[in-house]
Parts: C-alpha cells; structure tokens; sequence
C-alpha cells in the first residue's frame, strides 16, 4: 500500500518535473532565437502606417503608485498621434484621479477616464471594458497601474501585433522593481524570472502558448470585440481571455523583447491575499473549463489547461502525498521497497530546480548573483513550501465558495510607496 | 544491488567456512566408496515395464559401482564381455537369439542373472527348472501379496542368500556361488526393492557402509509460500544440525489471473531465503513456474505434459496443445523420425529456457540454485539430457518412460543412472507427510523403516513448510532413530550448476563459488524484467542528469555571454 502510494506520488511529481525540465530547454532556446526577426520587424514597421494604440491603465485607488506609472507613459516611444493612454480611475476614494489628470493636463495624449453605472467598482475586468466602449484604438495595450514599462514596451508589444498575423495578443515580459526590498520580494523576483523563462518562453516556444500575465500585453480590438471583451466573473481574467483566444484559433506570443517593472508585495499578509486570488483564479478557471475540455477547439489549450491541472491539483497531491509518507516514515517503518535511486531523484529535482532557476537569471542581466542562488537554495525548503500550503488554502476557500454558491471578491493588491521606501533607506 | 548480493555471497561463503571447517568435514567426501570392478547391465525386452527394471537396476548398480555400462542385448558383443568383470542379466523373456547367447559361452567373469529370461544364458544351461511356486515371505519379510517364483535346481553347490517361504516350505530366491548368482524375481515393486538391494552386498561380496545417508526437502516454496512457515520450519531443522533443502519455484503463476507473482513481490519471504542460505541452506531449483499448461494450478507438471500425458511439445502451452501422432500416421519411417527429431527440439528448447530462467533468476534473487529436481519428477529422457547440461545433480526420482509419467523408479543409493546423463541422482526414498493421510507419521514411518534395512540407503524424505510446525518435530524424530545416521551435507561433493552465464560451483570442501557473468544488455534486461518500476526511475534519473549537463553548458555560456556584455559596456 505506502509502496503504491509513493510511486503514485512520485510519478506525479516526476512528470511535472520532466515537463518542466522540457520547458526550460525550450525556454533557453526561445531566449536564443526570440531576437533575431527583430530588425525585419523594425524595418516593417518604420515602413508602414502604424496602427492606433490605447493604452488601459485600470486604478483603484493607487495615489502611491499612479504618478510614477504616468510618468513612465508620458514617455513612451510611439507616435503620439496614434496612441492615447487611458488611466481608468475606478470607484477611487483617493487621489488618483488627481493625479492623473495634472498628466492629462501637460500630456494630450493621457486621457482619465471614470468608471460610472454598472462599469464601476466591479473590478478590473469590469473597468476594462469600460475603457473598451470608451476608446477606439486598434490595438489594446494593458498596464496595472504599479507598472513602469521601458520606453520601447508599448513599440515593441505592438510591433509583434502587425509583424505576426496569427498572433491575437503580443506578452511582454515583466520585472521585479523592489526586488531589493525584502526577503519576500528577493524571491518573487527569482520567481517571476523563472516562471516567465521557464514557463511562458518554454511553453511559446514548443507550443506557441503563453498565459496573459493581466499586465504589458497587447490585443487587438478584433479579438476583444469578438470575445465581448473581459470576462467579469472570473477572479484571474488573464487565464481565462487566454484560453478564450486560444479556442478562437488565434495564439499568444511571448516577446520578452518589450519589458515593464512592476511592484510586488513586500509583506507576506499581501503576498497571500494576491497569490490565494490567482491560486482561486486559476483553480476555478481549470475547473470551469476542464468540464468541457473535450469541448475546447484547441487541442493545444485542452493539453495547457491539463498542466494548470497537474500544477494545481495533481503536483500538489504527489507532493503532498510525498511529504506524508516521509512523515509517517519517520514514525512507522513503511518498508518502502524503493532502493537508492528514490534517493538520487530527490537529489536529481533538487538540482533540477536549482539549474533552471540558474539559467532564467543568468539570462537576466545581474541575476546571477551569489546572492540569489543562496536565496534559491533558500526558496527550496521555505517559499516553495509555502505555495504548498497556500494553494491548499486556496483549494479549500474556492470548494467552500462553490458549495455556498458565493461569488467571487476581487481583492485588490495592497501597493508600496516607493518614496516612503526611499525616505526609510536615506 | 550486485554490489549487495556480492556481500552476501561473501558472507554466505563466510558462514559456510566456518560451518564446516573442512577438518570436521568427512575426509572422504563420500558415504560408500564405490567398488572398481567393471559392470555390464545387460538386458533383453525394451517394453516399458522392463525398462522401469532395467534403470532401476541401473542406478542401484551405479550406487555400488563405479564403472556400470548399460548395453541391450541386441548391441552385446565379445569385446564388451571381455571388458567386464561382473555381468549383470536382466530378462523377463525367454530369448531366441542363439547366436547372441552363444557369446557368453567364453565369458569367465561373475554373472547375475536376473529373471526367467537370464536362465536362457549358457552358465545357467543345466540348472533344472521344476515348474512354479508361490511364496508368501522372503527371509524376514512378509510380501504384500504372494510372489510366484521358478523351483530351481542348481546344478552346483549355491549359498542361498534368501529363501522365500510358503508355510513350511523353503525355496531359493537370491543365491549364488563363486561364479554366478540368481535373483528370481524380475521386478523391483514394494519389498523386493529392498530385499534386492540389500542381497547385492552378498551377491558381489561388498563391504556394507555403516551409515545411512539422509536428507530432508522443504518441498514446494513459491513466492506465496508463507515466509513465517519456511522459515520456522528451516530454522528448526538448522537449530538441530540439520541440512535444509529449500526446494524452490521462483516464480508462481496464479491458475485464475494467469497473473506471475515472482519472489520480488514477496520480500519478506526473500528475505528469510536469503537468511537461510547465509545460514547454510540448500536450494534445489524446482524448475521456474512449475506450470506447462496455463490452466493447471501450482500443482502441475512443468516439463511433462500431463493433460496429454506426454513430453512438452511447444514452448508455450495452450488449450490447442495436440496428442503427438503415432507411426501409423506416417507414410515412412524418415518421415516419423524427423516429426519425433523436431518435437524433441521444441522439448529441448522449452527445458533450456526454464532451467535458465530458474537459474538465473534464483542466482539473481542470491540464492543460487545447487541441484534440480523436476515437479513431480515428471521429465522425459530427452528432459534429463537438457538438464544435465545444467546440473550436476538431481533430487528425487527418475522417470524412465516417454510415454507415462507414471512409470517412475529410484534405487536406495545416492547413484548415477545413466538415464540422468551424468546427474548425481540423490533419490527420495521415504516419501512425504501427507496430511490426509490417516496415520501421516506412521505411514513414512513404515518405509523408512525398510529402507534402514538397506545397508547405506540413503533415507530421503519431504516436508512441506505449509504443514507449518505441526508434524515436523515427529518426522525429524523418525530420522534420528536410526543409528549411523548421517546428514548429507551436499556442498561436500563435487558439483556445479552452470548456465553460459552463470557457474556455481562446488569443488566438495564446503564451499559454494558463485560466478555471474551477464552480458550487460541481459543485466539491464534482467534488471528492467526484475525492478520494472526501479529501472524506469534510474532512466528518469539518466534523462534528467543528461539535461542538467546541458543545463550547466547553458549556465555556463551565458556568463561568458554576460561577462563579454559588461565588457563592451566598460569599453
């Protein structure tokens, strides 16, 4: 019996370790070549007439963030005749919309917008779409308003957009501004240069998938008018416009060429709340979809919702299983049959996600510090572990609301003021 | 894991040196020093019932001699008399052959005839023969039924060496004199085995050995034999100085599910195997599956088809498997032979392929295999020949038909018919605990006392370790109530076990030499066959560690890239 198990959790665990071992081959590659139709692509767009670009920039109450986001747009590189930021104040009891109207005021081409009637305090899909109907721009570039994209961000997402046909959405990269700040963020930014290496640049590059990240992305109106624009009911609306895409029969690119900084939490309490609503988000989103996966037109989203399955259902329960016939070994002889080699794989995924990790932030200039290869040690034993707890504390909140029938709560991530920061380290 | 078992072996070989110190160890190595006088075993009829007698004289003659030649009459010649001291003729027939008869005429050594049909033999001619007489005993011994014997008349002056008996009357069964001597009866069944074998010490005037060779069987332990049961069992015998004989089937092939359940998904039992075997226990191969045909349970035959009742005719059995055609079916006689010619070359093969596979995978389990023993004993000549490729040496009895498996002998002495093709036959001579049995105990009790008549029978006999401890303590008593009792320690003799890739060998000093050497495609296979789930692990393990070399490349090359970077900024 705990032979069965073990092997039933470590086939779980293994596979998502083999696949991910793939997506970093695949990620690396992605990094190798993803450059090289660049000056192609320049060489198009310098010919052509460009197309017209809003920029939705949704707020809710981010007076601390929204003057440095603003500031970033006001001088970003595209002609401003065809690009027209929207700052979407909603329902904010704060200075934001303040704030953004001093820019709308110096800069013609920032426009503030205020959600009103059933637009309005419904949360950030909610205040897209109402950016949506107000706007007509071609192209659709999305920012969360704690984001300062490189000037390039908005040319370079929109220059993938007219360069590639097939592609409904053009994904930037993002990066971790505070990374300096605590231990937490230390890791959040290890973690975000792998999951967009490994997971979003591998899975692009073998299958052309990649997940809307909800920030420096670009879409074509077309598609969203298609789509009837974001789904509102959904706690992770990125997941859930992506699959929708995909069974369009459009893809997603990864083009990590275009870059934003955004903020991550500093404190574990706000670190939970955002990464419990993305583990909810994507939970009900496999769930949603999985009940009609044979449904799907794309075989490709079926085959990428099954991995969002495995990564938070299945992996979790290997892992967890794991974790408890190690436990009750240390109490109950199991005889568990399994030689040496159970050893040597532990051993083998230790490095494994060492490495990995190693070659997302060697890609990254700066990152592959001595520093942070301590700190992914660290991650090993303390913040992976946490993901353990924290997606079966999100598994259980989001079966507890589906058997309550409640709706979901859009919690919106608490930001930290970078000057208060500052003010601290003088 | 070959790094552990060859611990194991080392320290099985360790125990086994201090065991049995070669000082305490018998200075012979064997129970009965065998006489050097040639023996021809000549003998007239080929059907079944005579040959059951002529291999049982066979191989009682082999226990005795060193040199015994068996030759039919048919293929007698002057120079094969010349060449033997001792003859011994076995006919049930009355013979016509003159001519062939007449070739005895010059023939001075001692002859034995054996039968009815020996009397034809020219150093018999003027014995007179007055009819038929029934007898109820010989010597000692009340027949189970009455014996019909000749009324001979010697010629000569004959030292009758048993008389059989009606009431008061008295008639020579065995005699002889110097140049000859006379058994008349020709069949060894129930008693005459015993008084047979005992009268050839007279007959050949050899010394009786003192002591009685014996061994006990743990018969029929498969991966779902219950472990607490062997190995009660065994340890007992071993707590009392006693050989054990683990007979093993390595793998067991449920009848229902058709499903294999090898010792690997038994490991506690694995684990009191190999305990027993460091401490000094014996493991016969009881072939691999002990099964031929798919619907028999673990009780059946493995290299006899015993639906059909006849030698195995396909590698793998099923329903289909047909009834060999008889001659008559045949337009010629080439025709038959070479129909015979390619059923004996799938029998071979099929035999070739389990031996190695119970070898193999016995030695794999560490627990190499020194001796055979077929289930049921059921195996055609043809069997033996294959097996002896493998073996030196074979447990229980022999079958001497290829056409029933029921026709089935075994002399008294450990011995090398030659039937077995060179294997060392250590012959079950007691039988078993039978449970079902009114009296179980008093049932082997009864043979075993006849046996210990015998002088230097070997006193062989089975225990099944699912009769758990209950009869066990009894059986074991009934050995050591008979004087000069001696246990047979096999690694005391000569023998081997080989494969092309295995030898295990035992030169006689108490030593068992294990040598495997598997190519390494037939380990990795072994190894995939034996640890399915193990093996895929160790190619997860290489496919990984293949990526984290190219992973470290990667790693590797980017910081290059990233230092050339830094350095055309500085530039």
């Amino acid at each position: 019996m705990a032979n069965y198990l073990f092997y039933i959790s470590l086939a779980f665990i293994w596979i998502m370790l083999l696949y991910h071992m793939f997506l970093a081959q695949g990620g690396y590659r992605h990094f190798k070549t993803f450059e090289k139709v660049i000056p192609k692509w320049e060489q198009k767009m310098n010919e052509m007439d460009l197309p017209t670009v809003n920029v939705f920039i949704p707020a809710h109450n981010e007076e601390v963030v929204i003057k440095q986001t603003l500031t970033a747009m006001s001088r970003l590189y595209y002609p401003k005749d065809k690009l027209e930021v929207i700052l979407i104040a909603d329902n904010c009891s704060d200075r934001t919309k303040e704030i953004g109207e001093e820019f709308a005021a110096q800069f013609p081409f920032i426009r503030v917008v205020e959600t009103v009637g059933e637009y309005k305090g419904r949360g950030k899909s909610s205040a897209l779409n109402f950016a949506l109907k107000e706007s007509k721009g071609e192209i659709i570039v999305v920012y969360d308003a704690d984001n300062t994209p490189e000037r390039k961000a908005v040319w370079n997402l929109v220059m993938g957009l007219v360069n590639d046909e097939g592609a409904a959405a053009v994904v930037g990269k993002f990066r971790v501004i505070n990374a300096a700040s605590t231990w937490l963020t230390k890791f959040i930014n290890i973690e975000t240069i792998t999951f967009q290496w490994l997971a979003q640049a591998g899975r692009y590059f073998w299958f052309k998938i990649a997940t809307i990240p909800g920030t420096n992305f670009a879409i074509r109106r077309s598609i969203l008018d298609q789509l009837n624009g974001w789904d509102t009911s959904a706690l992770t609306e990125d997941t859930e416009l992506t699959i929708r895409i995909y069974n369009l029969g459009y893809y997603i690119r990864f083009f990590p060429a275009a870059v934003t900084w955004e903020q991550e939490p500093e404190t574990f309490k706000v670190w939970w709340r955002q990464r419990t609503r993305w583990a909810r988000g994507n939970q009900y989103v496999v769930l949603k979809f999985l009940k009609n996966l044979l449904r799907l037109n794309s075989r490709k989203m079926m085959f990428d919702l099954f991995y969002f399955f495995f990564t938070y259902f299945i992996f979790f329960f290997g892992v967890i299983l794991s974790n408890a016939i190690f436990v009750v070994n240390l109490f109950h002889e199991l005889d568990l049959q399994i030689g040496s080699v159970a050893l040597v794989l532990w051993g083998m995924a230790t490095l494994l996600f060492l490495t990995e990790i190693m070659i997302a932030l060697s890609i990254e200039k700066n990152q592959l510090t001595a520093g942070n290869i301590f700190y992914t040690l660290l991650m090993y034993f303390t913040y992976s572990q946490m993901w353990i707890v924290l997606v079966i504390n999100a598994l259980f909140l989001e079966l507890k609301r589906i058997i309550r029938k409640e709706e979901s709560v859009w919690y919106k991530t608490e930001r930290f003021s970078v000057n208060k920061k500052e003010e601290k380290t003088v | 894991m070959t790094f552990d078992r060859r611990v194991l072996y080392c320290a099985t070989f360790m125990v086994l040196l201090l065991i049995f110190n070669p000082l305490t160890a018998f200075a012979e190595g064997r129970f009965t020093s065998l006489d050097e006088r040639k023996v021809t075993l000549i003998y007239y009829g080929s059907d079944e019932g005579s040959m059951k007698n002529v291999h049982f004289l066979d191989g009682t003659l082999s226990g005795l001699f060193e040199h015994v030649e068996l030759v039919n009459l048919d293929d007698v010649n002057a120079e094969k008399l010349r060449n033997s001291e001792i003859i011994v003729f076995y006919s049930a027939y009355e013979i016509d052959d003159q001519k062939k008869l007449n070739l005895f005429s010059d023939y001075e050594g001692f002859v034995l005839g054996i039968g009815d049909g020996a009397l034809h033999l020219p150093q018999f001619s003027d014995w007179t023969i007055s009819g038929k007489q029934s007898v109820f005993s010989i010597g000692e011994k009340t027949l189970e039924r009455p014996m019909e014997i000749l009324k001979i008349e010697p010629a000569e002056q004959m030292e009758v060496i048993e008389w059989g008996q009606k009431f008061e009357e008295r008639f020579p069964v065995i005699l002889k004199n110097s140049a000859k001597g006379f058994v008349d009866f020709n069949t060894f069944d129930s008693e005459r085995r015993f008084i047979f074998s005992k009268s050839l010490f007279s007959l050949f005037q050899l010394e009786e050995p003192e002591i009685h060779p014996a061994y006990i069987r743990l018969e029929d332990i498969s991966p779902v034999s219950d472990p607490k049961q062997v190995s009660e069992t065994a340890a007992y015998l071993l707590d009392k100085g006693i050989p054990v004989y683990l007979v093993i089937i390595p793998v067991y092939i449920n009848p229902e599910t058709g499903k294999k359940v090898t010792l690997d998904d038994a490991p506690d039992l694995k684990k009191v195997l190999e305990q027993l075997v460091s401490r000094g226990a014996y493991v016969i191969s009881h072939g691999y599956t002990h099964t031929y045909h798919s619907t028999e349970t673990g009780e059946g035959f493995e290299f006899w088809d015993s639906v059909m009742n006849q030698p195995i005719t396909a590698l793998a059995a099923d329903e289909s498997v047909a009834k060999i055609k008889s001659r008559d079916e045949f337009s010629s006689l080439e025709e038959y032979g070479e129909y015979l010619r390619s059923l004996q070359q799938i029998e071979s093969q099929y035999t070739k392929n389990k031996l190695e596979n119970s070898i193999h995978s016995l030695t794999n389990w560490g627990l190499p295999p020194t001796a055979f023993e077929a289930p049921h004993y059921a195996m055609s000549s043809n069997g033996y020949r294959v097996a002896s490729q493998y073996f030196s040496a074979i447990f229980g009895q022999m079958q001497v038909s290829d056409t029933d498996w029921k026709v089935m002998t075994a002399p008294l002495f450990i011995s090398s018919p030659a039937i077995l093709n060179g294997m060392t036959l250590y012959p079950e001579t007691i039988g078993y605990v039978n449970p079902d049995s009114l009296d179980p105990i008093g049932e082997v009790e009864e043979v075993l006392d006849e046996v210990a008549e015998v002088p230097g029978a070997v006193i062989g006999g089975i225990y099944h370790p699912y009769l758990g401890m209950e009869y066990l303590e009894e059986f074991v008593s009934l050995f050591e109530k008979v004087p000069n009792l001696q246990w047979i320690e096999l690694d005391q003799y000569p023998h081997s076990v080989q494969t092309d890739y295995v030898q295990i060998s035992m030169p006689g000093d108490g030593r068992i030499l294990v040598k495997e050497e598997f190519p390494w495609q037939t380990k990795i296979t072994n190894y995939f066959k034996d640890n399915p789930v193990e093996a895929l692990l160790w190619v997860i393990v290489a496919v990984t560690g293949i990526f984290l070399s190219i992973f470290i490349v990667y790693i590797f090359f980017l910081r290059i890239r990233y230092r050339k970077q830094l350095f055309e900024e500085r530039n």
